[in-house]
């Protein structure tokens, strides 16, 4: 009997055990989820900009602005926009001073804030008072004053933009990316690949080089006043530098080696990095702008160790680059200060193109698994990488928004190549700029004006 | 009774005390362990000082007919065919919101009808009548 009783009670007792083990590692599958500050977007109202008697094409300017700026504010990915349907008060009668402002009615329209303004065109200038206003604490978070120099048409946008950048200061503590650029490569049907450029939200694509060669991998400098790349205008690739505006004088930088190739710039602007066959191997070097070699920053690995693609860490101390040197190409990390290498990616047989974020902790790539590639990106001290884009093509050459909270990339999702954008956790995917041909490698630039 | 009280025998089977024992305590250890073993990734995510703040869903909207024959969603007057859009774009923006009906009372049962279905139409789960209280002599 009280043997019986003891088999029991182990029984149990093991039973507890185990079970007592298994639903918490469940669990943990569950909570790998990423907590995404994009997830709950703050519903923004934007009425109506007033423009004291205007003409019609005036108008039509405070119409322009009103979509320009909800436009711009739905692209951060913090914010979305009420829908005017939802209004519970006419825009043309909304009050732009806070004595005038409705809160209950716009708290009613689920409005968190609130932005009102005026605009005056006088001669060849443009004057825009706005202000912001939190619904839920019923009070004014700025009024501003802007002014833009020249004519109205051209000078709405940069006003609209300094309007968004200042809600983005006041809303997150932190500029935000409208003052940059995105540059890319696009290849038309007859055309070899050329440097574009356009604005932060594909706004003017506009053609930068007129190399009429292949021309690949652009590289702006730290303050967006150049861009290197590699190009084939001498038959063989070899790095230019170029100013970043049309019509810009290229200077080659390298003429040795047969196989030139990825430029990258140091984050102080004067010197660069590149892939270079100087010494008969594929190897990096720090070179200035003039192609004058420094030092040779990865050794001589055999026959295999195929170097490229360098990136610096923003603050200039670490470099990443795609080495060859385990047989696969993997994304290294070496310090520059005690020059050791260490390698940063393990997961899938093929990572390239790294990316290294503003804030200096996270690392974009590409990488090669289930027959395409994905952008990933991981922990630079290393860790799980976490995968963005699934299921859309290949997607490849990641780079980030000044501000680390978007990245733009290249995506075959529809078919063709051309450059999407999300944000830093993988939603709100969307195509940037729509052109004949195939677009590739886009690269993010600094804010330039400000 | 041949082995009665003879402790030169082997004792046959294990004594399981200490062994429970020890099982309980590990049973202890692994409950307390087992929360403080679930993983996240570690994010650091941007400091908004005007984020998310608690919403008061205690504000339905009130939707009034008066005698004349306007309707008002709130204090906002709304043509009749508006009403359906504007509820619908509103309960997108707060969802789950209640609406409240306050209908004049010279206002025709038809036309109450009609409003009410419009409401129904554009998706609204809780709608309350809002009467007054009858009065008594």
């Amino acid at each position: 009997m009280k043997k019986t009783y003891r088999i029991i009670v182990q029984t149990l007792l093991l039973m507890a055990f185990l079970l007592s083990g298994t639903p918490s590692q469940a669990e943990d599958r569950v909570q790998l989820r990423v907590t995404n500050p994009f997830e709950n977007k703050t519903p923004v109202a934007v009425p109506a900009f007033h423009i004291a008697a205007a003409s019609d094409h005036e108008k039509e300017l405070a119409t322009q602005a009103v979509t320009l700026l909800q436009e711009t504010l739905a692209f951060t990915g913090y914010f979305r926009m009420v829908n005017p349907e939802a209004f519970l008060e006419a825009p043309s009668q909304t009050g732009i001073t806070e004595q005038d402002i409705h809160f209950d009615r716009w708290r009613s329209s689920g409005a968190e804030l609130l932005v009102t303004g005026s605009l005056t065109v006088s001669g060849q200038a443009i004057i825009g008072d706005f202000y912001l206003y939190d619904i839920f604490r019923q009070k004014s978070l700025f009024g501003v004053r802007l002014r833009g120099a020249g004519s109205p048409d051209e000078n709405l946008r940069p006003l609209i933009l300094k309007l968004a950048d200042k809600i983005m200061v006041t809303y997150s503590g932190k500029h935000g990316f409208f003052g940059s650029r995105i540059a890319f490569v696009s290849k038309g049907s007859s055309t070899p690949k050329e440097i574009w450029t356009c604005d932060f939200d594909g706004y003017k694509p506009a053609q930068l080089t007129r190399n009429k060669a292949i021309t690949l991998t652009p590289a702006w400098s730290p303050d967006g006043s150049k861009i290197a790349y590699t190009s084939y205008v001498n038959d063989k690739p070899d790095i230019f530098v170029q100013g970043a505006w049309p019509g810009a004088r290229r200077d080659i930088v390298t003429a040795k080696g047969t196989t030139n190739i990825t430029p990258a710039w140091l984050p102080d602007g004067q010197m660069m990095a590149a892939s270079l066959t100087i010494e008969g191997d594929q190897a990096i070097y720090l070179l200035t702008q003039k192609g004058k070699i420094r030092k040779r920053l990865t050794r001589k690995w055999g026959k295999w160790g195929i170097d490229v693609s360098p990136v610096f860490s923003p603050s200039g101390d670490r470099m990443a680059f795609v080495s060859k040197r385990s047989g696969s190409p993997q994304i290294y990390i070496k310090n520059l200060n005690n020059g050791r290498i260490e390698r940063l990616t393990f997961d899938g047989k093929y990572n390239t193109s790294p990316a290294w974020s503003p804030t200096g902790d996270q690392m974009a790539y590409a990488g090669f698994k289930d027959g395409h590639f994905d952008i990933h990106v991981m922990d630079v001290r290393g860790g799980r990488p976490m995968q963005l884009t699934l299921g859309t093509g290949d997607n490849e050459t990641p780079s980030w928004s000044p501000d680390g909270s978007l990245i733009v990339f290249s995506s075959t999702r529809k078919g063709k190549s051309s450059i999407y954008v999300m944000n830093a956790y993988g939603t709100d995917q969307r195509q940037l700029v729509s052109l004949p041909g195939e677009q590739t490698a886009p690269v993010w630039s600094s804010n330039l004006n400000q | 009774m041949i082995s009665g009280g003879n402790d030169n025998q082997l004792m046959s089977e294990i004594n399981v005390t200490p062994f429970v024992d020890v099982m309980l305590v590990l049973l202890i250890i692994f409950m307390v362990a087992a929360p403080m073993m679930t993983q996240g990734v570690d994010v650091s995510l941007p400091e908004a000082p005007s984020g998310s703040l608690s919403r008061d869903d205690d504000e339905p909207f009130y939707i009034t007919l008066k005698s004349g024959g306007e309707i008002f969603l709130n204090d906002f007057p709304v043509d009749a065919d508006r009403l359906r859009p504007k509820l619908t774009a509103l309960l997108k923006e707060r969802p789950g919101t209640r609406v409240f009906l306050r209908a004049d009372k010279a206002i025709s049962y038809g036309t109450v009808i009609r409003v009410m279905a419009e409401i129904k139409g554009s998706g609204v789960e809780k709608l309350g009548m809002v009467t007054e209280p009858l009065e008594t002599k």
